[in-house]
């Protein structure tokens, strides 16, 4: 229940702010780490994409590498036998485009070198509906985006979604020129460093189910937050929402994984549960596998947002001026402390030139300065 | 402290001459002064004589010459000469209307004044006498020690006794309030006869007709005596006097030897003034916390007041308020207990022997007890601390009848919030919590009370989350004696909890929710004081429960669909029959059977499923409908209660014990912490009834005077039929509970070392225990399979533990107390591995509960000073000061693992992470 996370947070108050959290790495002795995790959906009107990874040791930054597992074949099959392969992208990712039929069931199968087989449970495709519309509101503490769905036949009931975003920022300040420290003086840019964009994708696990209501919908449904001051909303916003439908088991294993990875560093937490997909080794039955594949056809809509009114300041330290003289401009803008803006000019004189700190200055330090494909 | 001591004499004087009625009336020429050398009876009364208008007659041939007096009095009462006199003596006197003094030896004259004097089973009263002095103000003399050296005639001599014995009664009183003391020791002398006073402060003696020393000590009162001569059954009521101040050491020989005698095993005992010596959160006296420092008592953290008893879960404990079962006995959801500890008198905690009578938990009874009114004036306190105001009073409604305790807290909280985030700036919090205990004398045989409870914490989070709970207790409670060896108490009560929460988060799923539960009881308890060898309990018990397990319904323009779950109700009835058995001096024993019968009954639709496979919604097969009243289920439970004490030497005893219980309720959750919105649920035809049972072995032994007790002892316990739930079960609204939990397997073992100074200037106690508290669920049928079926270790279990709490005086107004304490730490299911999901790293957890989050170790210290102690001002200020957790120790109280912002973190919480320095003030009237 939500409401008990609220009362935590409160009962830790009341604990008077003497509560506190500190970073903490247990000593691990135990391992699993080769345990198989799969991740993906069989999706009837996108890509299917399968990544396939393991396992990986804990460290306190979570510094140890991914492990994918590059060596494995993967395809779909229905349940007439038919195979419908993906294909080895690199990096654990596998993936093919197919239109899935809406009446057969579906399911994963996985090879991996040493003979090693897995499969997934069969699965009907589920109809996921269109997203009415996607939403941003201003509130006390930023902007709420949220989601709006229903579904009329009552079918869907488990909904689920993902998303990207991009957004358009601005540096604070503009500059035509850089420095060219071979050359030794300053040079007219090529580049665009005013203009940029940025992506960001989804990292929390967004389901919610209308099981309990009279009406299979979704109202105002929060799928992202952005604080005040954020530069995501600084200029333009776009977000791409995917949803899905899901089965009651889907959604219970999505629930059971966000409770125990999201949900936690209450009071009251529940005992972590270790979760159950719907994949299994054919191989060694006693096996754990991580994952959950499910089947259907998603729906996509991507949301516009033009945010003038939003109060956004990066915060920039004042810019500097440097002496026009070589070593000075060595100093200043030669090592990347500073990036140059425009000269300081008395009469004909150029006695100096003004910078400013760098991510202020150059948007492709965050950003690209590529326009989408989707941007307007 | 001369000075002191003069006014605190003069105190005691007023104090009896106004609380004991029954005043001889004086005339100023009944003033005698005396100054007798050796004299004889007959020089004694020819004084007498000589000064007062009254006739002295005595047996001259007997009594003549039988003892020589020396004593030397101005202008005091006749009376008092003549107890003073006498005292120490075997002469007795009366005196008749006509003034005529009889003087006798053993037996007085039966005179018809004063009215009912001499009858068995009116109660001896002691004199007071009050003078006139020549300077016209009345003074109050009392001759201290006339009640304790007089010899007290039981019984009439010419009553023809039943076998040879007769039995003395009465009840212990302090002096001063007129509260009747439970727990007082009465000891026979150079007999082996000890008894201790009953809750209403009883105690009844089996004796052969004869003379009897008999002396009555209890804690922090002044130990007093009585000698008695004992013709017949009859009534001996004692008045106890309070040490109101320690000035110098004394020595009391509290509840004297009574941890080694008793054939109680793991029974501790803690009254209020130890309560609140111990150092609390924000000065907040805590009843609940105070019991978790007691040895072979955990909890899962700081933010709980949840108590785990050698092993036993949280829900295992019965928690009796006056007779009142409180089910949630917390506040702010689990920081504070609830209850008030300005009207508690005392708290006994049952951890292994089990008293018959009790029954319904399979791990213990914590049985509290309030303050008993004063009798005789009104008195009262109140507090003010960081978090709540607090006020008490107690006093008589009708004088020497009815009396009255009552308190009550609030707080005054909401400051707190100013203090939060942003987030939390609108948001509220209040609790409140009443008590009231009346107590009404029918007859001197007819006694009632009257108790109620009601606490209640309510909760608002900004706009759209509120949570409110709440306990509502009373019950009417009538004793009657039907003579001094035979008693009955009746009881009939109401027990109620509630919670009620609403969320309105997201709007269309905008709720309300609410719970609850009553309890309706009735008990009928006998006490039957055989001989000195047998006495007897026995009696009968009946509980229905009902309750509402679940109602939903829509809030706001919510599209929630509103949903009810069946209503549960139940019917534990029991008998018992315990005989407290004194073999010899050196061995006792006491044997207890309770049978207990359960009923799940109707109206209620049961789901049935496929015998023999996991009960789950897809092995249901159908349902089945009853009707109200319809006994779904039964179950018949007997319950073996048994322990035996041995005397090794005067100072040294073993004790053993075998216990089992049964209990019908089970509290629903899914945390390692109790949480408000926990559900208590009936067993049924799907849900078995917990059992426990218990084997232990102790060694008790006292040191320097019973001034330094020490005990072991050692235990095993298997535990049947605990609930735990699947992974991702539905714990709230959930029409087939049944099928999300399933049932453990437990087993508890330790042993438990005591060290306790109870009093001196220096007081307090030591413990270490090692104890091991281990489940499994080894039923592939019942679920999936934890940790492969093996036993893993419970959430606390925390092998290692040791407290010390100290006090320490060093003056009359200045004491000091510490506490520290060190507990491994609790077990914690703990991720193994990484992997990423969703966008974000999640992680892979280990088996449950195969890590430990770090040590505990806390040091708290406190500081109470009292206002100056002259008895008569108005109030009595006192303030504390302390520090909680001295050193500042960031305590885990959980380690954990989070996906935030995409990336995976590992924290430690601690609730209370920093040195928490507070102040109360008290003041009591």
């Amino acid at each position: 229940m939500k409401i008990c996370d609220k009362i935590i947070i409160l009962t830790m108050a009341i604990g008077l702010f003497a509560s506190c959290k500190d970073p903490y790495m247990p000593d691990i002795t135990q391992s699993n780490s080769n345990v198989l995790v799969v991740e993906g959906y069989i999706d009837g009107s996108d890509s299917t994409i399968i990544h396939l990874s393991r396992v990986r040791k804990i460290t306190s930054l979570d510094t140890a590498n991914r492990q994918f597992v590059t060596d494995a074949t993967v395809y779909v099959q229905n349940e007439s036998g038919t195979k419908f392969p993906l294909v080895n992208q690199g990096q654990g990712k596998y993936a093919a485009l197919y239109h899935f039929g809406p009446n057969a069931k579906y399911q994963l199968i996985v090879n991996t070198p040493g003979n090693r087989s897995y499969k997934s449970d069969l699965v009907s495709m589920k109809q996921a509906p269109p997203i009415d519309s996607v939403n941003l509101r201003m509130d006390d503490k930023g902007a709420l985006i949220m989601v709006n769905a229903h579904d009329n036949t009552g079918k869907t009931t488990y909904y689920r979604w993902v998303w990207d975003d991009t957004w358009e920022f601005h540096s604070t300040f503009d500059s035509d020129v850089f420095y060219d420290r071979a050359a030794g003086k300053m040079k007219s840019r090529v580049e665009e460093v005013y203009i940029c964009w940025q992506s960001d994708h989804i990292h929390d696990i967004l389901v919610n189910s209308s099981a309990k209501l009279h009406k299979d919908e979704v109202r105002d449904f929060p799928i992202n937050h952005i604080p005040f001051g954020d530069y995501r909303l600084s200029v333009e916003y776009s977000i791409n929402v995917k949803q899905y439908a899901l089965d009651s088991t889907e959604f219970n294993f999505w629930t059971l994984l966000k409770k125990n990875s999201e949900d936690v560093g209450t009071l009251f937490d529940p005992q972590p549960n270790n979760i159950r997909g719907n994949i299994h080794s054919m191989t060694d039955p006693a096996e754990i596998v991580i994952g959950y594949i499910g089947a259907g056809f998603s729906s996509t809509k991507r949301t516009f947002f033009k945010v003038p009114s939003w109060f956004y300041r990066q915060n920039c330290p004042d810019p500097v001026t440097a002496p026009n003289n070589k070593d000075s401009l060595d100093a200043y803008f030669g090592s990347g402390s500073y990036e140059p803006m425009f000269p300081v000019e008395s009469g004909l004189d150029t006695t100096g030139w003004v910078g400013g700190f760098p991510p202020c200055v150059d948007c492709t330090i965050r950003g690209t300065n590529k326009k989408p494909i989707f941007w307007p | 402290m001369t000075n002191q001591n003069n006014k605190m004499r003069k105190f005691f004087l007023y104090i009896i001459l106004v609380l004991i009625g029954h005043t001889a009336m004086a005339q100023e020429k009944d003033l005698v002064s005396a100054d007798f050398y050796q004299s004889t009876l007959e020089d004694v009364a020819k004084q007498i004589e000589a000064q007062t208008d009254y006739r002295v007659f005595f047996d001259q041939d007997k009594l003549k010459d039988s003892t020589r007096f020396t004593l030397k009095a101005e202008n005091v009462h006749l009376n008092s000469l003549l107890d003073k006199l006498f005292s120490n003596t075997d002469l007795t006197y009366s005196i008749d209307r006509n003034k005529n003094i009889f003087i006798t030896k053993g037996t007085a004259l039966t005179l018809n004044l004063p009215p009912g004097y001499w009858h068995g089973n009116e109660p001896l009263k002691p004199e007071t006498i009050s003078v006139k002095e020549k300077k016209g103000i009345v003074q109050p003399v009392v001759v201290s020690s006339t009640i304790e050296n007089r010899i007290i005639e039981i019984g009439s001599p010419s009553s023809s006794l039943k076998g040879g014995r007769a039995s003395i009664a009465g009840y212990v009183r302090n002096a001063e309030s007129g509260e009747e003391l439970s727990g007082v020791t009465v000891t026979v002398e150079n007999t082996k006869v000890q008894v201790a006073t009953d809750q209403f402060g009883y105690f009844s003696l089996l004796l052969s007709p004869g003379r009897y020393i008999i002396d009555f000590t209890y804690m922090g009162m002044f130990d007093t005596r009585r000698q008695v001569r004992l013709f017949s059954d009859g009534k001996l009521d004692v008045d106890m006097k309070n040490k109101i101040i320690q000035l110098k050491e004394v020595v009391i020989e509290s509840e004297k030897e009574r941890n080694i005698r008793s054939t109680n095993m793991g029974l501790e005992r803690l009254n209020i003034s130890t309560i609140k010596q111990i150092p609390a959160v924000m000065g907040e006296v805590d009843v609940l916390r105070a019991v978790l420092s007691l040895p072979g008592v955990k909890s899962v953290g700081e933010a709980s007041t949840g108590m785990n008893v050698r092993g036993g879960a949280t829900d295992q404990n019965l928690i009796l308020f006056n007779d009142a079962n409180i089910y949630n006995p917390s506040h702010l959801f689990g920081f504070f207990s609830a209850i008030d500890p300005d009207v508690i008198k005392n708290v006994n905690l049952y951890k292994s022997s089990i008293p018959a009578e009790y029954g319904g938990r399979v791990s213990s009874v914590l049985d509290i007890t309030s303050l008993d009114g004063n009798t005789k004036k009104l008195s009262g306190s109140a507090g003010l601390g960081v978090l709540t105001s607090k006020i008490s009073l107690n006093g008589p409604i009708v004088k020497d009848k009815t009396t009255f305790v009552f308190g009550a807290r609030s707080t005054y909280s909401d400051w707190i919030f100013k203090l939060l985030p942003q987030d939390y700036k609108d948001s509220k919090a209040s609790f409140y919590d009443g008590t009231i205990h009346i107590s009404h004398k029918m007859s001197a045989k007819d006694q009632l009370y009257l108790n109620g409870y009601i606490s209640k914490d309510k909760l608002a989070l900004n706009a759209d989350t509120r949570f409110a709970y709440k306990n509502i207790n009373g019950n009417l409670k009538w004793k009657h004696n039907f003579n001094s060896r035979f008693y009955m108490v009746l009881l009939g009560g109401v027990d109620h909890y509630d919670y009620e929460t609403k969320d309105s988060t997201y709007v269309l799923d905008a709720y309300q929710l609410k719970y609850r539960i009553d309890q309706y009881k009735a008990n009928l308890d006998f006490s039957y004081f055989l001989n000195n060898k047998h006495s007897l309990s026995f009696g009968a018990s009946s509980i229905l429960y009902r309750i509402s397990p679940g109602s939903l319904s829509p809030w706001d323009h919510s599209l929630r669909t509103a949903d009810t779950l069946q209503r549960e109700q139940g019917l534990e009835s029991a008998v018992y029959l315990s005989d407290q058995f004194n073999v010899s001096e050196k061995l006792s024993m006491e044997g207890g059977l309770r049978f207990t019968m359960y009923n799940f009954l109707g109206p209620q639709t049961v789901n049935e499923y496929a015998s023999g496979l996991p009960v789950t919604m897809d092995n249901l097969v159908g349902m089945k409908n009853y009707p109200a009243g319809k006994m779904i289920k039964s179950f018949m439970m007997p319950d073996v209660r048994y322990s035996i004490r041995y005397m090794i030497t005067e100072k040294f005893s073993a004790k053993a014990s075998f216990n089992t219980l049964h209990q019908f309720i089970h509290q629903i959750s899914n945390t390692a912490a109790v949480t408000p919105t926990d559900i208590w649920k009936l067993s049924d035809t799907h849900i078995k009834p917990q059992s426990g049972s218990q084997v232990a072995f102790g060694l008790y032994r006292n040191f320097k005077n019973n001034t330094i007790e020490t005990s072991l002892e050692v235990y095993y316990k298997w535990l049947k039929n605990y609930l735990d739930y699947k992974s991702g079960a539905t714990l709230l609204m959930n029409h087939h509970l049944e099928t999300d939990v399933f049932n453990t397997e437990g087993k508890a073992y330790g042993v438990e070392f005591l060290v306790k100074k109870p009093t001196g200037k220096m007081n307090g106690w030591f413990s270490y225990n090692y104890s091991r508290s281990e489940i499994r669920q080894n039923d592939p049928l019942a679920g999936e399979l934890i940790n492969e079926g093996k036993y893993y270790p419970t959430n606390f279990d925390q092998p290692h533990n040791a407290t010390f709490i100290g006090n320490y005086k060093f003056s009359h107004r200045v004491s000091v107390s510490l506490n520290m304490t060190y507990s491994t730490g609790r077990p914690i299911t703990l991720p193994i591995g990484v992997y990423n999901y969703n966008g974000a790293p999640r992680v892979l957890y280990s088996d449950r509960n195969a890590y430990r989050i770090p040590d505990y170790f806390r040091t708290d210290f406190s500081l109470n000073i009292d206002g100056n102690h002259k008895v008569h001002q108005l109030t009595h200020n006192s303030w504390t000061l302390g520090l909680y957790n001295a050193t500042g120790r960031r305590n885990a109280y959980s380690v954990y693992f989070v996906t935030e912002d995409g990336t995976i973190k590992g924290y430690k919480l601690s609730v209370f992470g920093t040195i928490i320095p507070y102040i109360t003030f008290n003041i009591r009237f």
